[in-house]
């Protein structure tokens, strides 16, 4: 048996799709397959399948059209939610990591500079000790205190945008 | 890869929630079109996977999902043939994916049934003869012998639908053919001796 096709391949293909195999056929064709294994082959697996189609075809009990498509429309939906959501939370991310990076710079230039910009707010008089609580003035505003207050701050903000991302999130599930 | 189209939101969201704006909003087909669609198509894409994985029951899971994904691209051609070619693309595609996924539950702890084609089919084998040959064969022959010959689709159109190279079809299912026809008349030799 050969890999070439048989010249007579569609021709028996035909003949079994339109179910004029054998008393339809012409005699040529019947002479053909004696000799032709390849088309003799094909013409025995295009009956077996055919026929084996018609009957599984009886079995299939489909749900109605109806709930497919209404499947297809939730789907649809929230997949339509979904690419609305997508920019929101990359904003959001892209939010969060400038706030971490500019809370992380200041703190780092603070220490390296020394707090010299609490001179300046001394120098325009304004209480700005009283707004921080007793235990922290204590060791006295330009001391090591500012700087526990500073990520204490910095962590409250960081709270503020998580809590503000995750309502943010839940606002289109409750439609 | 599609393209991704801009998103505008006070466009988009009244259009979701009046079910207008979709991916597939640019499809023709509508509910009533869908419907006379699934009413043709559906049984043939039921036989197809019951046939090639062997389980009714997963058929009509794979044929299920196979409309929904369909409803929800933009097809790539018009009219009903390719709309057909391309919903059996999408279960064949579901076929694969299932057969590639890891079992859930430990492979000890499964009955021997489960992984024989003939789980779930006796009804169909008992009436008919080819489906000892079917169990015999591996899953792509059992794919493109019933793609060629069951559901008449050309080397080109097989192709497209199983992702397969035009140019190996020819020899593919010349080869599965071959085993099919041998183990048919090998089957019909034994099924005329038992009588």
């Amino acid at each position: 048996m050969s890999a070439n096709p048989c010249p007579h391949e569609n021709e028996i293909r035909q003949l079994a799709a339109s179910g004029q195999w054998p008393h339809a056929c012409p005699a040529d064709l019947t002479d053909h397959l004696r000799s032709c294994r390849t088309c003799a082959d094909l013409l025995m697996l295009e009956q077996a399948f055919r026929e084996d189609r018609r009957r599984t075809i009886q079995q299939a009990a489909p749900p109605a059209p109806g709930t497919i498509w209404w499947r297809a429309q939730l789907r649809r939906r929230s997949a339509a939610l979904e690419s609305i959501d997508k920019p929101i939370v990359r904003v959001q991310i892209f939010t969060i990591c400038v706030y971490l990076l500019a809370a992380v710079s200041l703190v780092a230039w603070q220490s390296v500079r020394g707090l010299r910009w609490l001179d300046l707010v001394k120098r325009l008089s304004l209480d700005f000790g009283s707004l921080i609580p007793s235990s922290v003035t204590r060791e006295g505003i330009t001391g090591s205190g500012f700087l526990v207050l500073l990520p204490i701050l910095g962590g409250l903000a960081l709270l503020c945008s998580v809590l503000i991302y995750v309502v943010s999130n839940r606002i289109p599930e409750k439609h | 890869m599609r393209k991704q189209q801009p998103v505008q939101w006070a466009s988009t969201l009244p259009k979701v929630f009046a079910e207008e704006a979709s991916p597939a909003a640019s499809q023709p087909l509508e509910c009533d079109a869908f419907a006379g669609f699934y009413q043709r198509s559906a049984p043939s894409l039921w036989a197809y996977l019951a046939r090639v994985s062997g389980d009714p029951a997963l058929a009509d899971d794979l044929m299920q999902e196979s409309f929904v994904r369909f409803l929800c691209v933009t097809m790539p051609e018009p009219g009903e043939v390719a709309a057909r070619r391309y919903l059996f693309r999408i279960g064949a595609n579901l076929l694969r994916d299932h057969w590639r996924r890891p079992q859930p539950a430990s492979i000890h702890a499964m009955p021997e049934e489960l992984f024989s084609i003939d789980g779930n089919s006796g009804q169909t084998d008992s009436q008919s003869m080819l489906g000892p040959v079917l169990k015999q064969l591996r899953p792509r022959d059992r794919e493109l012998l019933w793609l060629a010959h069951a559901e008449g689709y050309s080397h080109r159109e097989i192709a497209q639908i199983t992702g397969l190279a035009s140019a190996s079809i020819r020899l593919l299912l010349f080869r599965a053919r071959g085993k099919a026809a041998s183990l048919l008349r090998k089957q019909s030799k034994g099924g005329g001796n038992e009588r």
